[in-house]
């Protein structure tokens, strides 16, 4: 039965497909293989696409420069780095996720959830922390712990659970806090020019939430 | 005529202002002009000694550094600086990203040239808002750095280098408990 690897996708160009299965043998199809004594594994590629089946909970790095990577079952740490092409993480432990342009969607995150982008829309499921970092591409998480967002222009949308600690800022971009949950929460937002709305009563007991936008608008509602 | 051209091995530094130009397109060029001011007293304020300030590069800076260790120490200090400088509810926002590299860089008079001047800033554009993006080059050259956590985010391709280039984010230790 395999036990999870560490493995490194490094491919210029390609489409990357990796589907972790537990029990699974590495298999790779579409690159070459290099095993090192640590246990890690290259996997490298002058072809438009490569399928890697894996042990459940392996963690994989992918770096490319073009072309989409998807991700399926539960891996362990998943770090891409991309410059274009959609990305999308079915469920990990950890991730960390840079583009430069390209959708960015992640279903579930154990553990720490980052995604920095230029214009990429990015989508995070569930996450226990998330961090999101973008220049112009719209950001969501629908349910966080705690939840940290930073964009230039674009919109902020974040779930946050009653016990949640929210810290979203954004130069020209609208804020939006969905507390769910019916406890009140502790809230400090500020927008220089824009409106802010506080739709959850002020109180102890429930999230904390810190926004600020320059220019754009900030409310905080219930989810 | 040729100019006086040489090279000697240092770290090379490049800082950029995230949302520049929506933040003067919003606030004006006064308001800019004071951004500008309030990174320049930032990084001087980072700078240790040896170190220095090539050129400032519109809402950027680059910089240089005889050790390895102290760019990446100064730079993940950069942020600290700021953040003092602006702490209250109406400072704009000011978040600098930044891109660490070691090369051999040519020097023409007091400018730097080259292709590790060249990947330094590529490797600058790639970092988020408030963040300190190393190469591996780097890191190794600066050996252990007490406080300073660095997390591998693997290989990237950037416009322009043939190889993937390892990349290390450089942030300031957290203890936790």
């Amino acid at each position: 039965m395999g036990d999870p690897l560490h493995i490194r996708i490094t491919v210029r160009s390609a489409r990357v497909d990796v589907r972790a299965v537990t029990g699974a043998d590495l298999a790779v199809e579409g690159g070459h293989v290099t095993r090192h004594r640590d246990g890690a594994v290259d996997v490298t590629s002058s072809r438009s696409a490569i399928e890697v089946v894996c042990p459940a909970g392996s963690s994989v790095t992918v770096s490319t420069a073009s072309g989409s990577v998807t991700t399926r079952g539960r891996l362990g740490v998943v770090r891409v780095v991309t410059a274009s092409g959609r990305v999308e993480v079915e469920h990990a432990e950890e991730i960390e996720i840079r583009t430069v342009a390209g959708r960015v969607e992640v279903g579930e995150c154990a553990g720490s959830c980052r995604v920095t982008s230029k214009s990429s829309r990015i989508e995070v499921g569930t996450a226990n922390v998330v961090e999101l970092s973008s220049t112009s591409g719209r950001v969501s998480v629908r349910q966080a712990d705690l939840a940290s967002a930073r964009t230039v222009s674009s919109r902020i949308e974040i779930g946050a659970t009653s016990a949640a600690r929210v810290s979203a800022h954004t130069i020209s971009g609208r804020v939006e806090v969905r507390v769910l949950g019916r406890l009140p929460a502790r809230m400090h937002l500020h927008s220089r020019t824009g409106a802010v709305e506080r739709k959850v009563p002020e109180g102890e007991g429930g999230a904390h939430i810190e926004a600020s936008s320059t220019s754009g608008s900030i409310v905080v509602d219930r989810g | 005529m040729a100019s006086s051209v040489s090279t000697s091995s240092g770290a090379i530094v490049f800082t950029d202002i995230v949302g520049f130009t929506e933040l003067t397109e919003a606030h004006g060029d006064d308001v800019a002009l004071s951004l500008v001011e309030r990174q320049e007293r930032a990084v001087h304020a980072s700078l240790p000694a040896g170190a220095r300030v090539i050129k400032a590069l519109g809402d950027g800076m680059l910089l240089w550094f005889e050790r390895a260790d102290e760019a990446i120490v100064a730079s993940v200090r950069l942020q600290a600086e700021i953040d003092a400088d602006g702490a209250d509810d109406d400072a704009l926002p000011l978040w600098v990203r930044t891109g660490v590299h070691w090369g051999t860089p040519r020097w023409r008079g007091d400018d730097i040239i080259g292709r590790d001047v060249n990947l330094a800033s590529r490797v600058t554009a790639l970092a988020a808002a408030r963040e300190v993006l190393c190469t591996d080059v780097v890191v190794a050259r600066a050996g252990p750095m007490p406080g300073i956590e660095l997390t591998s985010l693997g290989s990237v391709y950037v416009k322009g280098i043939v190889d993937a280039v390892p990349v290390l984010r450089a942030e300031r230790l957290t203890v936790e408990g």
